[in-house]
């Protein structure tokens, strides 16, 4: 996996891979989905920067066109990427948490 | 906002301008937003490498249609594997087909339809393979490896069982419960079909192929998919004679009605999914 050149669209992939892990989305139902799940507002340009990143990476692939949108799904080795993110962020978070604790009393 | 799209590179806009312009037009226009389409027009000039995305676009269509293809074949190879049985006994199909020699013909015609289109599969197929494998010995990619691994023991373990059953009337378990035998040895083979085709499947799917390595398979491709639609023409024609010419020939083969039909049905919805798989990499899908 060659996640470095990712910069600074690592967290909005993270966010396109984990909004499309429901299923096949075109870019304005991810915007939505991921201000839904995460609370965070993506903007256009931020959005086809990550998504023409991921499907280089073959992560994403592009379906055919619907209208004028195009739809998007999570490829198996997106699925991979995707679980070893949140495998990381669950031991982030969890180091986080134990440390949290030991600061109790400050 | 369709200006603003126009600061992106050309390549850039070709592939996703559309799509763009449909997502602003349900997206509230911020001066955030502004920005954000400049940064990313920027980012576009610097990083975005038309030729790149293309191929990558490219290779990717013509991998999972590779994959289509070669699964779509598989369950084609074990409707018309059914059919093979057709003529055992073969002295019972030669008296009949001495007075319907079209049974033979069409019989005759359809092995060597399903032949060519093998022929074509391991033509197109096992460089594919090997490139797949090699590159992951090379790298050492043991998501690739382990499929790989997988798939080459169910191959030794099928031919292993097969090399049982050749030799059951020497094992006395196989004399006593026949019909468990066969059953077992069916399921068995069965199941490591359907596992080493997914292995396989997984092996193509995990490697970077680059896109010389696979626009040649698209003639085998045309092989094996005109090759199929031959068989199931023929194997259609072949059973619909026989029900209107010797029904009788139901109860004497191997091959009963049920059998035929449900080689017929995998033969069919192989080619349908091949036919899927084809369309997934024809180039003038891909932009």
């Amino acid at each position: 996996m060659k996640q470095n050149d990712l910069g600074r669209f690592s967290d909005a992939s993270f966010l396109i891979l984990s909004s499309l892990a429901t299923g096949p989305k075109h870019g304005y139902a991810m915007m939505e989905d991921i201000l839904e799940f995460s609370g965070t507002r993506l903007e256009p340009g931020t959005l086809y920067g990550a998504i023409t990143r991921l499907e280089r990476h073959g992560w994403i692939e592009a379906l055919p066109s619907e209208d004028r949108r195009r739809p998007y799904r999570i490829t198996a080795e997106g699925v991979m990427v995707l679980r070893k993110q949140v495998a990381t962020l669950e031991q982030v978070a969890s180091v986080g948490k134990k440390r949290l604790a030991s600061l109790e009393g400050f | 906002m369709h200006w603003l799209l126009r600061i992106y590179p050309r390549t850039w806009r070709e592939r996703y301008e559309e799509e763009m312009l449909a997502l602003l037009e349900e997206h509230k226009i911020t001066p955030a937003t502004v920005l954000d389409l400049l940064i990313g027009a920027l980012d576009a000039h610097l990083n975005y490498n038309g030729v790149t995305e293309g191929v990558s676009y490219m290779v990717n269509r013509l991998r999972s249609g590779v994959v289509m293809i070669f699964c779509a074949f598989m369950l084609f190879g074990v409707g018309w594997s059914m059919l093979q049985r057709f003529t055992d006994p073969l002295n019972k199909f030669n008296a009949v087909a001495t007075f319907h020699p079209e049974f033979r013909v069409l019989f005759d015609a359809d092995f060597i339809a399903g032949c060519l289109a093998f022929l074509a599969f391991l033509v197109g197929g096992l460089p594919v393979f090997i490139i797949s494998l090699r590159r992951a010995i090379r790298h050492k990619q043991k998501n690739v490896l382990i499929p790989f691994g997988v798939a080459l023991s169910c191959l030794l373990i099928s031919v292993l069982a097969t090399a049982i059953l050749a030799n059951w009337h020497h094992i006395g378990y196989a004399m006593t419960h026949t019909y468990v035998f066969l059953g077992g040895y069916f399921v068995l083979v069965a199941f490591l079909l359907v596992v080493g085709t997914v292995a396989v499947s997984l092996m193509i799917t995990r490697t970077d192929f680059q896109f010389s390595e696979l626009k040649f398979v698209f003639i085998p491709e045309i092989v094996i998919l005109f090759c199929m639609v031959v068989s199931v023409v023929l194997s259609t024609t072949l059973i619909i004679t026989i029900t209107a010419y010797a029904p009788q020939l139901f109860n004497t083969q191997d091959v009963g009605s049920p059998m035929f039909i449900t080689g017929i049905f995998l033969m069919s919805l192989g080619t349908i999914f091949g036919a899927m798989g084809f369309k997934r990499g024809l180039v003038y899908h891909i932009n």
